[in-house]
């Protein structure tokens, strides 16, 4: 029996990528339980729910998550993340203001959120149903005008929310003196990136080795994933408690001989 | 002695508190939790009777709406100095007036045991020279301590250099660090007195959790 070569590539590196998003998932909780601040717990609470939204993209746009409907654009992944990104900046831009000694509201994004939110669920909803009235309009055949207007609405809604989002993250992270911060905003720039290539490295590859591009592109999600758990990590400075233990070891062995001599 | 309106750090530090007549400085990353001593501290004095004073460049809507989150009783409030939500503005671009303001309502309140807790050392950290500030606030601390008063100042880690935070450490009469620290796979909260005026040293680190009924310190050890 031959093995597909690409196909066990593409499952391994979903594998990697599921792993390695669960764990980042576990220490968003941890870092909730543990951060006293709500500003601080809800982020990281929010990140984790995020995190989660991450999952099951990466497991539905591979097939591995049972369909809302028969359609691609209308999957669970794909409306979780729409509705979970606008809460998770939110979350990060509550953070930073909070951080801003000044507490500046950046791109008036406190004052617009509650609009973008109705905003996002309304073209969650449109497409549900556009989808839901008249399923051809995926294959670009539907005689319904408002369907085949209603369907595209949620897409373009997360690219603008996602654009508008990540600018405010950005600004608020240079207002504020917190490095964590920064590091936070950096991070999730390059999981950004993870993402973009994830979706768009296939398209050319696969155009001269039709199959290649679609197992490479998985490497994406991975480069993803991986930042998406340095960003976690970035929630707040951590110690080690193991140089800790050592150092309070070496310290009190110190204080010993010093008192034996 | 001062409760610091934890008794387990209270006993902690002797069964006693903050010394009398000091200056106590917290430090830790933003959200850990070094706010709620600054609570916990206030919302003793305000039950023992003594002036307190709330120095912030926080509203005091967003303060009163932490300290409900924690479980902390906001029937009787400290006096406020802060940016928005007082009578008595926190202009953390104008460094002179806040001391004027702070200076002003000690003396006012010099026949009673006073306790300030302020965050605004790391903004104006971060808006002023060390140099500035290293002397604008060993006069406000020596002012503070003609009266029977004590301070409480927050200051976050990660947002200043580290010789900064060691100057200024120099400065105040008693110093706390608190940080997470990853343990595996779980995440801990610890602390550690650094340095408290009037006690002998504290080795060794405390764990430390929030819940709504108060703050609770336990000696770290395995």
């Amino acid at each position: 029996m031959a093995v597909d070569y690409l196909d066990l590539f593409t499952l391994l590196a979903i594998l990697v990528a599921g792993l390695i998003l669960a764990f980042s998932f576990y220490r968003a909780i941890e870092f909730g339980r543990v951060l006293v601040a709500g500003t601080y717990k809800s982020r990281a609470e929010w990140t984790a729910i995020f995190l989660v939204a991450a999952v099951f993209l990466l497991l539905d746009s591979n097939g591995l998550v049972p369909y809302l409907s028969s359609v691609d654009y209308a999957n669970t992944g794909f409306v979780l993340i729409t509705v979970a990104l606008p809460l998770f900046v939110n979350s990060n831009l509550r953070t930073a203001r909070e951080a801003d000694f000044f507490h500046r509201d950046a791109l008036h994004w406190r004052s617009l959120w509650r609009a973008t939110m109705i905003v996002v669920l309304c073209s969650v909803a449109i497409s549900g149903v556009s989808i839901a009235y008249s399923p051809e309009v995926l294959a670009g055949t539907s005689s319904v005008w408002w369907a085949n207007a209603g369907y595209p609405v949620s897409f373009f809604v997360l690219i603008i929310v996602s654009i508008y989002g990540g600018v405010s993250l950005t600004v608020a992270a240079r207002r504020t003196q917190d490095q964590t911060m920064r590091k936070f905003v950096r991070m999730l720039g390059f999981a950004l990136l993870g993402l973009f290539l994830y979706f768009t490295v296939w398209i050319p590859i696969d155009y001269f080795a039709p199959g290649v591009g679609d197992a490479l592109s998985e490497l994406g999600f991975v480069m993803a994933a991986y930042y998406l758990y340095r960003a976690v990590m970035s929630l707040s400075p951590l110690g080690k408690m193991e140089k800790l233990e050592k150092s309070t070891t070496l310290g009190s062995t110190a204080i010993v001989s010093e008192a034996s001599t | 002695m001062v409760s610091t309106g934890v008794p387990s750090l209270d006993h902690i530090l002797g069964d006693d508190g903050y010394p009398d007549r000091s200056s106590v400085l917290v430090v830790g990353p933003p959200g850990i939790g070094k706010e709620v001593l600054g609570y916990w501290f206030v919302r003793s004095g305000l039950i023992q009777g003594d002036y307190c004073l709330f120095t912030t460049h926080r509203p005091v809507s967003d303060i009163l709406r932490d300290m409900k989150g924690v479980g902390i009783s906001t029937e009787r409030v400290p006096e406020w100095i802060s940016s928005s939500g007082s009578t008595v503005r926190c202009d953390l671009k104008d460094a002179t007036s806040i001391s004027f303001n702070m200076k002003e309502a000690v003396h006012k309140n010099r026949d009673r045991r006073v306790r300030i807790a302020t965050d605004i050392l790391s903004p104006l950290l971060v808006l002023n020279p060390l140099e500035s500030m290293y002397s604008y606030w060993s006069q406000l601390l020596s002012d503070f301590k003609q009266q029977d008063a004590v301070l409480f100042a927050l200051a976050e880690d990660g947002m200043h250099p580290q010789n900064t935070l060691t100057t200024m450490e120099q400065l105040f009469d008693g110093v706390i660090e608190m940080k997470l620290y990853e343990d595996g796979l779980a995440i801990t909260p610890l602390f550690r007195v650094k340095k408290m005026v009037g006690i002998p040293p504290l080795h060794g680190y405390f764990r430390f959790s929030v819940t709504s009924t108060g703050m609770e310190v336990v000696p770290h050890g395995r």
